[in-house]
């Protein structure tokens, strides 16, 4: 039965389908001879005009044929569920729609050129790429959803394709105005897609309900049925988005660890949220607390020195847009205020655009960050370096004279001692390629700067370029020439002499991490675990591993005992190794693993995170388990 | 009692106008009920809703004693059902739309359904919106045969057919039908092509049903009166179930049901001059009810 209703709407709507096929020939003729802009305004006509268009014109079709001849009567009178009526006639139509995004996907998977043109462009390949399912695709989905569940009320098709137009631009722009209105009490705005969802069904919902349960030879009152459940539906669906947007974890797994930008220090471990701020465990009370709310939080965007905390924050206002301010926080949670306000006229800040992140010294008492413009004629971005006191005084600004195009700023470390800043920055080529990242010193006193390296890896999502607790040291992974191997590098901050302590052909570092006194540092790479031990000049093989990814791997707090997780003929274990490098307890993992494990070591405690939404801690004595988040 | 449909109370308007008012009705199982009524009176909503394709505002349905809903599908497998208009996808071919309902009906039978294809003259490959008024009556047969119904709904299929193609529908087809134990409901507005072929008459008047008797009963008890009397007799005959009546001095028409030897007392009291006693056609017997 499916199959009649498919072959009949598709032979119904055969005419869009193959305007459509005769758009992507176009597009291939056009890729093919090379003519990028002219393929660019085309894919932009057929992602922007074609596809919402031909929705609407498909789904506003729905019910077109079975007003025109009077066959609902005869449609009604077979032996079929008229929500299966309905529901087949939807899938079928949308079927259409789905068959030119597949031929449109395909097309663009197998023409190189057009796929460069619209690289942005992806085609979902599980479910939670649906929800971020590009706009191109989502719009189109909702206005044939929309004109679809109409075209129950109405006969006339171009009625209903105009009404279509009509409820969806007014939706739309009740739903982004509510949006804004939510960003600003909540500071989250990532519901548009969350919406979407919710219009759609309600739309389908009240169609389905008014299909059913309505009389359909007498227009008012099926109308009047509709209306009253369209409107109660988008109430509800305005109600649940609320609700989801104000606890910022429906849908967009908000509540989930990032473990890469997370911090230790003094026995806690602090770790960034995208869509909520900073968390922190709290070794003395044993639970996590939420310490800072923010929106679209850049997760390595904050530092901590001593008893503070100090971050970006994202807020936006009808004159100046989406701003970001520097805010200061106490670890203990309290005294959360505003220290650099870019929209305040009052302050030498106004007007000025934050880049990059930020840096407290060792003692929470000063802060640097940087902020930036790009020159519009020489197309080099001009960096101002500020500094200043946490209690807002003493600020100094220093504007660094970059002679060529440098971008992507990254600070790395501001130790007290000397008053230098190291930072990394990515040399672009005149064409805008990437050259290399550098590391740089800034002496901020003689106002020089000096390339320390010329080729570091700097990914910041991996620990991988990590300042030792004391400020003595940084480690890095540096290759001096490209067809030289890659070193691991300890950079002396005092003196800045560099000592190698291992050489690989490809380092493939996953991880470094800083006993607590300085002395010793463990890496993970490929697949081996090593720790080198300043004071003996002492490289050391840890563990072995079968697999090439990443394992959770830290010093406890007395800086002496390692824990590594390894695993064991398909089981995972946490293992303890003792100041000697011999294992000193072995406790298996009970928990479910998604990826990697990443492990943080306290006092006779370890902190482990199996999944992104989860985090557990072990007592090392009692072996006792607890979900602290 | 072998009851196939059975309508309680049913009611239904449009707007203001009510159409159907506490309607009831009960069928039996192999029987060929006539529902006749002016255009107008409720004959297509009532079996609109019978078939579920709009939902009344009051009352309930019970097909084979169990009790429909206006959401249920699945007793529609054992209705056929011929609407009045052309209610097909004029765009599809006799092939496709056949197909279309094979997929519908559980007991479909091709070959009879080819058999009928050839019988009447059709052209699989013809389009429907090429077809006649009497082809189309024609195909919606063959569906409704195609799908070996138990219960057959008629509504209105006659009108606007010629002579020949009626004859054909009415006197091969529907007798045949009857004759194989269908149970049929017919309903239409041209009475007297029903008249050889129904068990049971109903006939509906501002919603409701003010007739509903066995046909064959029926006939032998309605009669038209012909009177005359020396005297005139306005005012002198009183008695129930007079139906029509026309006096003009001392000579008085009337249509009687039911006609009883009681009542032929009644009249023989009057001590008439003449008295005529005949039988009346279906047609006559509509119209004296109707009017």
């Amino acid at each position: 039965m499916f199959l009649k209703i498919l072959l009949k709407e598709w032979r119904e709507n055969i005419l869009i389908f193959l305007l459509a096929i005769l758009f992507m020939i176009a597009l291939v003729v056009l890729t093919l001879t090379d003519l990028r802009e002219m393929t660019l305004n085309f894919s932009g006509m057929f992602l922007l005009l074609f596809l919402p268009f031909a929705a609407l014109l498909i789904g506003s079709s729905g019910f077109y044929s079975e007003f025109k001849d009077n066959a609902w009567i005869y449609l009604f009178s077979r032996p079929i569920k008229k929500e299966l009526l309905w529901l087949f006639k939807y899938i079928s139509l949308l079927s259409i729609l789905g068959v030119i995004f597949l031929i449109f996907f395909l097309v663009k998977q197998f023409l190189p050129g057009l796929d460069d043109v619209l690289n942005d462009i992806k085609f979902p390949s599980e479910f939670r790429d649906i929800l971020s399912f590009s706009l191109y695709f989502v719009i189109p989905i909702i206005a044939f959803t929309i004109s679809f569940s109409i075209s129950i009320l109405y006969d006339k098709q171009f009625i209903i394709f105009f009404v279509s137009i009509l409820i969806g631009a007014a939706l739309a722009l009740f739903f982004q105005g509510y949006l804004f209105f939510l960003y600003m009490t909540y500071y989250y705005y990532g519901g548009f897609r969350i919406f979407g969802l919710f219009i759609a069904l309600s739309f389908i919902l009240a169609s389905v309900i008014t299909f059913v349960k309505s009389d359909f030879s007498q227009m008012g009152r099926k109308f009047l049925m509709f209306a009253k459940f369209v409107i109660l539906f988008i109430v509800i669906s305005l109600a649940l988005g609320t609700i989801g947007i104000a606890r910022g974890d429906l849908f967009t797994g908000s509540k989930a660890f990032y473990p890469y930008y997370s911090v230790k220090h003094e026995g806690d471990v602090y770790a960034g949220n995208f869509s909520r701020g900073i968390v922190c465990y709290k070794a003395e009370s044993d639970k996590v607390k939420k310490m800072v709310l923010t929106s679209d939080f850049m997760s390595n965007r904050y530092s901590i020195g001593r008893d503070k905390i100090a971050f970006f924050k994202y807020a936006r206002n009808t004159r100046y847009g989406r701003y970001e301010d520097l805010w200061i926080i106490n670890t203990d949670g309290s005294e959360e205020r505003i220290l650099v306000e870019t929209v305040n006229p009052a302050t030498p800040f106004y007007k000025c655009s934050i880049w990059g992140n930020c840096l407290l010294s060792p003692d929470g008492g000063r802060v640097i960050f940087l902020t930036g413009v790009k020159n519009r004629k020489s197309n080099i971005n001009e960096v101002t370096v500020w500094w200043m006191n946490t209690d807002g005084t003493g600020i100094n600004k220093k504007i660094l004279d970059f002679p060529i195009n440098y971008t992507n700023f990254h600070l790395v470390a501001w130790p007290s001692s000397t008053g230098n800043l190291i930072l990394t920055i990515e040399e672009k080529s005149p064409t805008f390629k990437k050259v290399a990242d550098r590391l740089i010193l800034i002496d901020l006193e003689e106002e020089t700067y000096q390339v320390l390296f010329d080729d570091v890896r700097s990914e910041f999502y991996r620990k991988i370029m990590e300042v030792s607790p004391t400020y003595n040291h940084l480690g890095l992974v540096w290759r001096d020439h490209p067809e030289n191997k890659e070193k691991l590098v300890l950079l002396d901050l005092k003196t800045l002499d560099k000592k190698v302590i291992f050489e690989a052909e490809r380092m493939r570092l996953w991880a470094m991490k800083w006993s607590q006194d300085g002395e010793k540092i463990v890496f993970s790479r490929a697949r081996e675990t090593l720790v080198y031990t300043l004071t003996d000049n002492m490289l050391r093989k840890v563990s072995k591993r079968d697999y090439g990814y990443e394992v959770g791997f830290d010093w406890l707090a007395d800086g002496k005992r390692l824990a590594l997780i390894i695993p064991d003929y398909g089981d995972l274990y946490l293992r303890v190794f003792g100041e000697d490098f011999k294992e000193e307890k072995r406790v298996k993992i009970p928990y479910p693993v998604e990826g990697s494990v990443y492990l943080w070591g306290l006092d006779n405690k370890v902190l482990m995170n199996f999944n992104r939404r989860s985090l557990f801690r072990l007592d090392l004595e009692t072996e006792k388990w607890k979900k602290v988040y | 009692m072998n009851e196939i449909l059975t309508i309680k109370y049913l009611s239904k308007s449009f707007g203001k106008k009510r159409v159907l008012e506490n309607f009831n009705l009960i069928m039996e199982k192999g029987k060929v009920y006539g529902l006749l009524g002016i255009n107008g009176e409720g004959k297509t909503t009532l079996i609109r809703m019978i078939m579920g394709v709009i939902p009344p505002d009051n009352g309930e349905i019970f097909f084979k004693n169990k009790k429909i809903s206006f959401r249920d599908d699945a007793y529609k497998k054992e209705i056929g059902f011929i609407a009045e208009e052309s209610i097909f996808y004029s765009w599809m071919s006799i092939k496709e739309l056949l197909s279309f309902n094979a997929s519908f009906y559980p007991k479909w039978n091709t070959r009879k359904a080819n058999e009928y294809l050839e019988k009447f003259s059709l052209d699989p490959k013809t389009k429907i919106r090429h077809l006649s008024r009497g082809m189309k009556l024609k195909l919606g047969l063959i569906v409704t045969l195609a799908s070996e119904p138990e219960f057959l709904i008629l509504d209105d299929p006659t009108s606007g057919l010629d002579v020949p193609t009626r004859h054909d529908f009415l006197k091969e087809i529907i007798k045949e039908l009857s004759e194989s134990g269908t149970t049929i409901l017919f309903s239409t507005h041209i009475v007297h092509e029903i008249e050889g072929i129904i068990d049971n008459l109903g006939i509906l008047k501002f919603g409701n049903l003010i007739l509903d008797e066995d046909f064959h009963e029926l006939k032998n008890s309605v009669k038209r009166i012909l009177l005359t009397s020396e005297e005139s007799l306005e005012d002198k005959i009183k008695m129930e179930g007079i139906i029509t009546q026309k006096i003009n001095g001392s000579q008085c028409e009337m249509v009687v049901f039911p006609w009883t030897e009681e009542k032929k007392q009644v009249i023989e009291n009057l001590k008439p001059t003449s008295m005529e006693i005949k039988p009346l056609n279906l047609e006559e017997i509509f119209i004296s009810f109707a009017s």
